[in-house]
């Protein structure tokens, strides 16, 4: 029995229609199909629209018919609901954009789409991508395609779910502190978030605008390297997007003589033993493959975590003013004499808990008296957790981490502790701080759940991860959650 | 944190909280904060914030040149309540 189109690589698929084996039509009807069967038991989307899939799907086969075949071509894509398309709303997972249709698409979604990837849906997060889990999204979590009890990590939830299941083939979501890569570990998929500034973030609802970043996700590295590509590079409508050119990606997973450490600060105390054993065996394997291992000294980790919540939820209180129920949003029947009392009023009705706290620690953190003991000291360690991070880079090509110190937990287990919640960032929010390139690779599983290794690396090195991670994922098991996982 | 320094912060933000939701912010900013604290104890001598991207490398901004915008039919009808075109606000000097 031949295996079904949904089983295959955006990289494979595009062979296929290359070879004129299939249609970029009939691997969409393959998607759908399996959308049907699988997402009522995981929630990955939030929206879907076939027409639309089938209007791109067709655009793609007419150009194959007159010899054209884009990079991305028939790439069937789902996109984290936080990047604006015409075709679909885009909510954030929240009831204060409930309905929003932008009347302009993101740059990153423009430009893979113009690459010929199909997209068939939006996919579901945590509310303004504030979590990591999902449980924060207004609409209900996503379960977690290897075990339907436990959370598939978040913010970028459905987009992990969806290319773990066969839902999609490649996806994008966007990571502040860990939001791609951390969903990616515990689903199983490759993860990239990119280095600050390489995708534009024109057209995404934004959250923390000195870290956010766009990022690929997908079942292979070469998959995550084309829609890499297919986004990246300067944008004149985001002034903070860098010019810097993109390399292509070439395939290699030639590693020897580059070298890499596996910092002694990401992998102590809190990690799960399970966890840290995987890492130590895609040590071995990039030893195997000819890197060699040296040791660094990152004693600012530890602050990691304290700095990026009064930085980011500073950021967050100041970007989600905003929403004010007057511009965007559903209509609701709010009784309040004037302006501030109604905004008030409609915020509070409509923003979710996690959202709140935010949005309220944020604006602590600003507020006269508090903006030098908080923010500013925090954007000083900040300074120093780069500068440590740069200096380290200077010694070795890259890090070796665990993205999260732990496997996807139990639904329910963290979401009523913030800390404990915010404690799973642990490891990934430093390349965020620092404004670093880094990758969640799967590398093995630990009690039946994927674990995923991190590679962090100098700013506008995408590429060097990506020959890491080739070197990775052709010397450590790659199971698919339709093999080993609960969606067969 | 008094539950004053919740309802000013609140104010702040404009962000309408139920009592339940007050008390239960109250305790969860306090938690975080300690946290926050922490960084006090660090020796942070010479650094300052400074840009992820050299100025140098950034994209950069766009020629000076008017292009066609939004329309503005369409930017209003996002909103939840307009009329004729134009985006309808709740009084701002009150009455």
């Amino acid at each position: 029995m031949t295996a079904p189109l949904w089983t295959l690589t955006a990289a494979e698929s595009r062979r296929r229609i290359a070879a004129g084996e299939i249609t970029a039509q009939e691997l969409l009807s393959a998607h759908l199909e399996r959308i049907d069967a699988v997402e009522p038991r995981v929630h990955a989307f939030l929206a879907r629209s076939a027409e639309a899939a089938r209007r791109d799907a067709e655009a793609v086969d007419g150009s194959r018919a007159r010899g054209e075949l884009a990079p991305l071509a028939g790439a069937v894509l789902g996109v984290k609901d936080v990047i604006a398309g015409l075709d679909h709303p885009t909510t954030a997972a929240s009831r204060i954009l409930e309905g929003y249709v932008s009347p302009y698409e993101a740059t990153s979604l423009r430009r893979a789409r113009a690459r010929g990837a199909v997209v068939v849906g939006k996919t579901n997060l945590d509310e303004f991508a504030m979590g990591s889990s999902s449980e924060h999204s207004a609409f209900g979590p996503t379960l977690n395609p290897w075990d339907l009890e436990r959370v598939p990590g978040g913010s970028s939830s459905g987009s992990a779910a969806a290319v773990a299941a066969g839902m999609a083939q490649v996806a994008l979501g966007t990571d502040t502190g860990g939001s791609i890569r951390q969903p990616a570990s515990f689903c199983g998929t490759f993860g990239l978030k990119p280095t600050y500034g390489r995708v534009s973030r024109y057209g995404v609802v934004a959250f923390a605008s000195s870290m956010d970043q766009v990022g690929p996700l997908g079942r292979s590295v070469e998959d995550v390297a084309r829609l890499y590509e297919a986004i990246a590079g300067g944008d004149e409508l985001d002034a903070s997007s860098a010019a810097e050119p993109v390399e292509p990606w070439t395939g290699s997973d030639d590693v020897r003589g580059l070298a890499f450490a596996v910092p002694d600060e990401y992998v102590g105390a809190g990690v799960d033993p399970g966890v840290a054993r995987v890492v130590r065996e895609a040590a071995r394997a990039l030893l195997d493959a000819g890197a060699v291992e040296r040791r660094v000294a990152l004693p600012a980790t530890e602050h990691a975590l304290d700095a990026y919540y009064l930085v980011a939820d500073a950021e967050a209180s100041s970007n989600l003013g905003r929403y004010d129920g007057l511009r965007y949003g559903p209509r609701r029947a709010v009784d309040a004499p004037e302006a501030a009392a109604w905004i008030s009023a409609y915020r509070g009705r409509s923003f979710g808990t996690e959202v709140k706290r935010r949005i309220m620690l944020g604006t602590h953190v600003l507020s006269a008296g508090y903006y030098d003991a908080y923010y500013l000291r925090a954007m000083r360690v900040r300074a120093l957790i780069r500068r440590e991070l740069l200096a380290a880079l200077e010694t070795v090509d890259f890090l070796l981490t665990p993205t999260s110190p732990v496997v996807a937990f139990r639904l329910g287990e963290r979401v009523d502790d913030p800390l404990a919640m915010y404690a799973v960032d642990i490891l990934s929010v430093t390349a965020n701080l620092a404004g670093l390139p880094a990758m969640s690779v799967p590398a093995g599983l630990h009690q039946g759940l994927p674990v995923g290794v991190q590679l962090m690396g100098r700013p506008f090195q995408e590429t060097l991860l990506f020959r890491a991670a080739e070197a990775l994922s052709r010397r450590l098991p790659q199971p698919a959650a339709w093999e080993a996982g609960a969606v067969r | 944190m008094e539950r004053e320094e919740i309802d000013h912060i609140a104010r702040l933000c404009r962000l309408e909280l139920t009592d339940a939701e007050a008390e239960r912010l109250r305790g969860d900013l306090e938690r975080i904060l300690e946290h926050g604290r922490r960084l006090g104890a660090l020796e942070l001598e010479g650094l300052q914030p400074s840009p992820l991207i050299p100025v140098m490398e950034l994209e950069g901004l766009r020629a000076d040149v008017a292009r066609p915008g939004l329309d503005p039919g369409q930017v209003a009808a996002i909103a939840p309540r307009q009329r004729a075109g134009r985006i309808e606000v709740p009084p701002v000097a009150g009455h």
